[in-house]
């Protein structure tokens, strides 16, 4: 590997006439001056208007020029920069903010980032690895898929893995440890799916104190005794510190005769590398892990979402590495909480099955036995397909009573007036107000009722579902009662209800 | 084809030895080798030259070509550089040059030598120097800009009772 001659850039810096001064750079120069010139044109901090930002910015402005020496970009913001700062800064915090920058400059990597690097040469080739691999035959009988439980399309995979993941406190551990003792014992997860029984060993980085606790009071729960676990689950509080040794674990589950390895959590079993979680060397352990043909269970964080994707279903894109993880399941299973004020109530998802992926189920962990040993166990409170859920929201929505829609009104309205002349869907309503189709639906069903809105079923060659605005009329409020929608009484004068008015044209 | 051509001491422009070598590990063993002598005067050190003479006389209108990537650079951190160079991940080896001092950190004088995929043709010697300088972080008045032609020669050894220079090798990431 060597230098590409060609692809050399032409030299960016003045270096004519510098080698007589024999100046250690910056310091003086036509640096010093760039720089100065630089700081004039640069936005000044302004207290109140993200000023630290700004006066952090200037700094790596002015790193790219001076490169790391903190005491040429302090002099240039102390001397042209702070003057039209509002107000000036101390000098303790220039001095601080230009460490910070020079710091950030002085790293390799930031000048490569910034540079067109494009006489480095390439990078070798990767190997092409070319493997012969065994041919199907067609003729040969169809092998079924060898279920662990199908309720859960759980099933050994060859090269892949199983991934539980989801949002922190989801009840991820919970239900792998859940999962484990249903396996060890043989009992249907749920009370609902069947497993096929086999032993079962956990590798915890998380501390496996806890996870006995939970264990003893899932088995105990469900009416047996943690002692008939004895060789056939088995936990081990294992260092995250350490990495797995993979030929200890072929050793070790094939003397166990384990068939179901639980990993809590991948994360914290990778920790100990220094793997970018979007790297392909992230994916090694499961690679590995793969390897055993054995049901290998992993459990994997979500990333933190946003507050308006809280309590919604994560997806295999929220896993975290899920770019090198994601792509090693087999299956994947979600778990979340639909809920903030509901944790006991957790919904799990099918992210990824070999076959058919399991509907939605949700289960409510539920105490039971004496109050100082209470016994969770999860209840299966139902699968629920899309239809279902959305039946149920309409249930919900139909035994509200009384309810003023008023702000969605206004908003619907307020939309609906910017084009008044044209046909608009419940779904592009909803979309642009980020108001749910259904209240959408509701609100302009009552006003079409009224006659305050046109409901366009197919007249106008667009589809059902079109709503257009009638210009002559003006809805403030919009009541359900008796689930029925309809247009609330007009205020009494002086009661202020922030009666949308239409804009004059 | 990498080439390298030695004189002995500065003021001596008749090459002692020209040879060409195969591979950068052979050019780098030589390097080495040629740094980890102590001379007792300066006018017997040897110096070497990336370039390739018409006739063996070392000017500018006599070289042909430069083999290989060198710049001198007078006042850098050696460390910082040496950290570039391993980002660059290219074989490349740098030594302290004779005068360098081992006792200031931020002004260390050293070589850094590294083969190219093609040689260099002379006009173009000195922006590719410059250049290859820029992408290691250094800066006008680091020195490089003194040794840009490529009749240039490059001193390697000690004098005696100095401390023995420094060298260090990088290797291209696979």
């Amino acid at each position: 590997v060597t230098l590409k001659v060609d692809d050399l850039p032409a030299p960016t810096l003045d270096w004519k006439g510098t080698h007589a001064k024999r100046t250690p750079r910056p310091g003086t120069s036509p640096h010093l001056a760039r720089a100065h010139a630089l700081a004039e044109r640069l936005e000044p901090s302004v207290s109140g208007h993200d000023g630290d930002n700004s006066l952090f910015k200037a700094a790596c402005e002015l790193a790219t020029v001076l490169h790391e020496d903190a005491d040429a970009i302090e002099t240039v913001l102390l001397e042209t920069y702070n003057p039209r700062c509002q107000p000036p800064w101390p000098g303790v915090k220039i001095k601080r903010e230009a460490e910070r920058a020079a710091k950030r400059e002085d790293a390799p990597e930031m000048r490569w980032a910034r540079r067109h690097a494009s006489f480095l040469p390439e990078p070798a080739p990767a190997p092409v690895f070319v493997t012969s691999g065994d041919i199907i035959d067609w003729n040969a009988p169809e092998q079924p898929i060898d279920w662990y439980c199908k309720g859960l399309s759980i099933a050994p995979s060859e090269r892949k893995i199983t991934i539980i993941g989801g949002d922190p406190g989801s009840g991820k551990g919970p239900l792998a440890d859940y999962l484990a003792t249903c396996f060890a014992l043989g009992l249907d997860v749920f009370n609902a799916f069947p497993v096929k029984q086999c032993n079962v060993g956990i590798l915890d980085f998380e501390g496996a104190r806890l996870t006995a606790r939970r264990i003893r009071s899932h088995v105990r729960g469900l009416g047996h005794e943690p002692a008939e676990l004895t060789g056939r689950l088995i936990v081990r509080d294992t260092e995250p510190s350490e990495m797995i040794e993979i030929g200890w674990l072929h050793d070790w589950i094939a003397g166990a005769n384990i068939e179901v390895l639980i990993i809590d959590s991948y994360m914290s079993a990778m920790a100990c590398s220094d793997a970018d979680p979007n790297s392909p060397e992230y994916a090694a352990l499961a690679r590995a892990l793969g390897a055993l043909k054995i049901v290998a269970i992993a459990i994997a964080h979500a990333r933190k979402r946003g507050a308006d994707r809280r309590g919604d279903r994560p997806s295999l894109g929220d896993i975290a590495g899920s770019y090198a993880l994601g792509g090693m399941a087999a299956t994947a299973i979600a778990v979340w909480n639909p809920d903030d004020e509901d944790r006991m109530l957790c919904r799990i998802g099918c992210m990824r099955a070999p076959d058919e992926p399991f509907a939605t189920i949700d289960v409510r962990w539920t105490k039971g036995g004496a109050e100082d040993t209470p016994l969770w166990i999860p209840k299966l409170l139902g699968t629920s397909t899309r239809e279902s859920r959305e039946a149920r929201a309409d249930a919900d929505l139909r035994k509200a009573n009384d309810i003023t829609l008023s702000k969605h009104t206004l908003k619907i309205m307020r939309h609906m007036a910017l084009n008044p002349a044209t046909p608009q869907s419940v779904n592009a309503i909803s979309k642009s107000t980020g108001i749910h189709h259904r209240y959408v639906g509701l609100v302009l069903g009552a006003m079409a009722r009224a006659g305050y809105a046109y409901h366009d079923a197919d007249g106008s060659g667009r589809g059902a579902g079109y709503y257009t605005l009638d210009a002559e009329h003006v809805v403030s409020d919009i009541m359900i009662r008796d689930g029925e929608a309809m247009i609330a009484p007009e205020p009494e004068a002086g009661e202020h209800l922030g009666k949308f008015r239409k804009p004059s044209t | 084809m990498m080439h390298l051509t030695l004189y002995r001491g500065g003021r001596a422009p008749v090459p002692i030895s020209q040879d060409d070598f195969e591979t950068w590990d052979s050019v780098a063993d030589s390097i080495e080798d040629l740094v980890s002598r102590e001379y007792e005067d300066k006018l017997d050190m040897l110096a070497f030259a990336p370039h390739r003479l018409r006739e063996p006389y070392r000017n500018l209108a006599n070289v042909i070509e430069v083999t290989m990537m060198v710049i001198d650079v007078d006042v850098c951190d050696a460390n910082k550089l040496a950290r570039y160079l391993d980002t660059l991940g290219i074989d490349a080896l740098m030594y302290g040059s004779p005068s360098d001092d081992l006792t200031k950190s931020n002004e260390r004088r050293v070589r850094v030598v590294a083969p190219t995929d093609k040689p260099i043709d002379v006009a173009s010697c000195g922006p590719c120097r410059l250049s290859f300088a820029e992408a290691l972080g250094l800066y006008p008045g680091c020195g490089v800009e003194g040794a840009l032609d490529a009749s240039r020669l490059f001193f390697a050894g000690r004098l005696k009772g100095t401390p023995p220079r420094e060298v260090w090798r990088f290797k291209a990431n696979e």
